[in-house]
């Protein structure tokens, strides 16, 4: 069966909910709406850019159900078809009455599928529907079809300062299957283990940030984690790399192995995904977007910028983090943590100021060009002229097991936090110090810059390349899945 | 010398291309058609430079490579409106106390706990199915009761076919209060499944 996963942003929710509720509970209510989308493999990922709310007149106020008027529907079809977006229609079924595609809404889609595809060639049409049961949760459904295909929608997801995930099918797994989630049930509650479990958390970075994360993420319960990296352990990094051992360095193992190991040792029910690779790749990019959650723990540039661009692009919430120790005269002065939570409508990484482009760049050239650089700027150097144009060596940020381990216990706990509803970070982006007095706790709250990408293509998906910020340079090597346990 | 052969006269509508049935003038009923729909149902307008135009009517001239926009007057989605009524007569019953749910994806409504009020009762209580049929328009007909329960063969009606619903099975029962069962003749405009409950209390409690 072919599947696809939506997203909404809570900011665009907090304005759809009311829409399709304002003649609850017995009456129906509808609006179009424009959407980005990526095909993952077989899987189709949907995000909601933005509504088409219907004016006076454009849906009939006389019947009970949805009565999509002409005129709305050509003004919408016509504006789209002038955008590179795709266009949907959701509405409401009355509340407790679920939302089973009726005969009327068969209709309704098979007129609009291929409505829309010969006004919009190649893109999708979506038909969500959304109700209320007896208590007032939430329950949605979808259905998309795209390229030939009927897409099943298996999960909408509200993402904001919470994940708030809903199944739009059986519950695959309902019972919680991992051993030691008692004192999660007993801090959280059920409801929260379960929603651990059901999650997909990727993390970005296998070293000593990621495998802690990984560690922590794993014994709190979470279902399905995806885990990406490049590297090879070498001995250096046994002082930091959770379940590497001794052993471990005479046979050169990937670093995602070891990680995946030493998870699945915890809980053999754990889903995982280990893919050796960048996380520009297709294949990593394409299961970070299907994951719940995203924990950037790497020191790269390229992936700091990568994942703060799926936040709003593909609706994807980014927890990144990032440590630095620093010293003077032999004494460690400070050992200073940042995390930056990325989603939309937040601020992106360019927003922030926390992109050296000159520095991001050397990350993203060839070795040849490397060398290239690094001769011109010795020739410089040897005329007098200032080098850094060609060639900046970049220290290796220091830092320490101790330090890792604590920013990522610290940034699994927001991901714990996010994924449950249970409690979130005291800020979006925060610095501390714990050598300093208050731990140094600094936040910075700032709005988008005028103009930015990450604030006009919320939710673009695919069809917001062309406000792409990074991508993968063509020497760099596809990503490849070294490990899948997953259930079928 | 060359000669170029009269390119056939073409139309766009929804931007698909129509050669065959193409004249030089046609009515926007004939128009809509090409897309299965008529000028009853659907608004034709003229698409000019990505815009649609005003609504067309009558007879419009043609040339060569016009583009056409032709919509459905309204599209209907949601939950039928039967749905909405069965959903009002199920809030009346809950609201005098009578539990009941209603299992859309079955087209079935259960009634819960309905008393058996017969001295000869075998049990105080039952559970009654009641298929949604085709109503409104068609009369709420039949009942299901558990399969096993011992009012089978007590209560008037043969039992029939059996049928799942809310994970239990159901033993139809050729019960027709509004076709010569003992009920008034069926009205949508007065019936409905608040007046069928009343119905169903009556034949539970005329056990043989």
């Amino acid at each position: 069966m072919t599947t696809a996963t939506v997203r909404v942003s809570k900011s665009c929710w907090s304005a759809l909910e009311p829409l399709l509720t304002r003649r609850y509970p017995r009456k129906e209510w509808a609006t179009f709406f424009r959407f980005g989308w990526r095909l993952a493999g077989d899987h189709l990922l949907v995000s909601v850019a933005a509504l088409e709310i219907p004016g006076e007149g454009d849906l009939d106020e006389t019947i009970s159900i949805v009565g999509i008027q002409e005129p709305y529907t050509v003004r919408t079809v016509m504006d789209a078809a002038r955008q590179p977006l795709a266009v949907g229609v959701i509405h409401s079924h009355p509340q407790g009455y679920g939302t089973i595609p009726s005969p009327t809404d068969d209709d309704m889609d098979s007129y609009f599928a291929e409505y829309m595809g010969s006004f919009l060639p190649g893109r999708p049409y979506a038909s969500l529907i959304f109700a209320r049961d007896e208590v007032g949760r939430r329950e949605f459904s979808g259905r998309i079809w795209f390229d030939w295909k009927r897409y099943t929608v298996e999960k909408t997801v509200l993402v904001g300062d919470t994940v708030e995930s809903y199944s739009c099918g059986p519950r695959a797994r309902n019972a919680i299957a991992f051993a030691g989630s008692a004192p999660t049930v007993a801090a959280y509650g059920e409801q929260s283990a379960l929603k651990l479990q059901a999650a997909t958390v990727a993390v970005v970075g296998a070293g000593g940030t990621g495998s802690a994360a990984a560690h922590v993420l794993t014994r709190a319960g979470v279902g399905r984690l995806v885990f990406i990296d490049h590297d090879v352990f070498e001995s250096r990094n046994l002082e930091r790399l959770h379940g590497s051992k001794h052993e471990h360095i005479s046979s050169r193992s990937r670093k995602v192995d070891l990680v995946r190991e030493m998870c699945l040792e915890i809980n053999p029910k754990l889903e995982v995904i280990a893919i050796e690779g960048n996380c520009l790749g297709r294949v990593a990019m394409d299961w970070l977007l299907r994951s719940d959650l995203v924990l950037g723990c790497t020191d790269t540039l390229h992936s700091r910028v990568a994942l703060s661009e799926i936040a709003y692009r593909y609706l994807v919430p980014v927890i990144d983090t990032a440590v630095q120790l620093d010293g003077k005269d032999g004494v460690v002065s400070a050992e200073v943590m940042q995390f930056a939570q990325y989603r939309p409508g937040a601020p992106c990484v360019y927003c922030r100021g926390l992109v050296d482009s000159a520095q991001l760049a050397l990350e993203l050239i060839t070795d040849a060009e490397r060398e290239e650089r690094r001769r011109a700027a010795e020739e410089a150097r040897r005329r007098g002229d200032k080098a850094d144009m060609y060639w900046r060596e970049q220290a290796q940020l220091l830092t320490v097991g101790d330090l890792t381990t604590a920013a990522a216990a610290i940034a699994a706990s927001y991901a714990i936090g996010l994924i449950t509803g249970r409690f979130r970070s005291p800020a979006t982006f925060y610095q501390c110090d714990i050598l300093a007095d208050g731990l140094g706790y600094s936040p910075v709250e700032i709005e988008p810059s005028p103009g930015c990408a990450c604030s006009e293509t919320i939710g673009f998906a695919d069809q917001g390349a062309h406000r792409a910020v990074i991508s993968p340079p063509a020497h760099w090597p596809e990503p490849r899945i070294i490990g899948l346990e997953v259930m079928p | 010398m060359e000669t170029r052969t009269p390119q056939k006269l073409h139309i766009f509508v929804n931007r698909k291309k129509f050669e065959d049935g193409i004249t030089p003038t046609m009515t926007v009923d004939q128009i809509a058609n090409l897309v299965g729909l008529t000028a009853d149902t659907a608004t034709v307008r003229r698409e000019v430079d990505g815009k649609a135009g005003d609504p067309l009517q009558g007879t419009v001239e043609i040339h060569q490579a016009d583009h056409f926009v032709v919509t459905r007057n309204q599209v209907q989605g949601g939950f039928d409106a039967v749905e909405t009524r069965i959903a009002a007569e199920l809030d009346r019953l809950r609201e005098s106390g009578q539990k009941v749910d209603y299992f859309p994806q079955n087209r079935a409504v259960i009634y819960r706990d309905l008393p058996v009020a017969s001295p000869r009762a075998p049990i105080p209580t039952t559970d009654v199915l009641v298929p949604v049929g085709g109503y409104p328009g068609g009369m709420l007909d039949l009942a299901f009761l558990p399969v096993g329960s011992p009012l089978i063969g007590r209560v008037k009606g043969a039992a029939q076919g059996i049928t799942t619903v809310d994970g239990r099975q159901w033993q139809q029962i050729s019960y027709h209060p509004y076709n010569g069962g003992g009920g008034p003749p069926w009205n949508p405009n007065v019936h409905g499944f608040h007046s069928y409950l009343d119905e169903i209390l009556a034949w539970l409690g005329n056990i043989q």
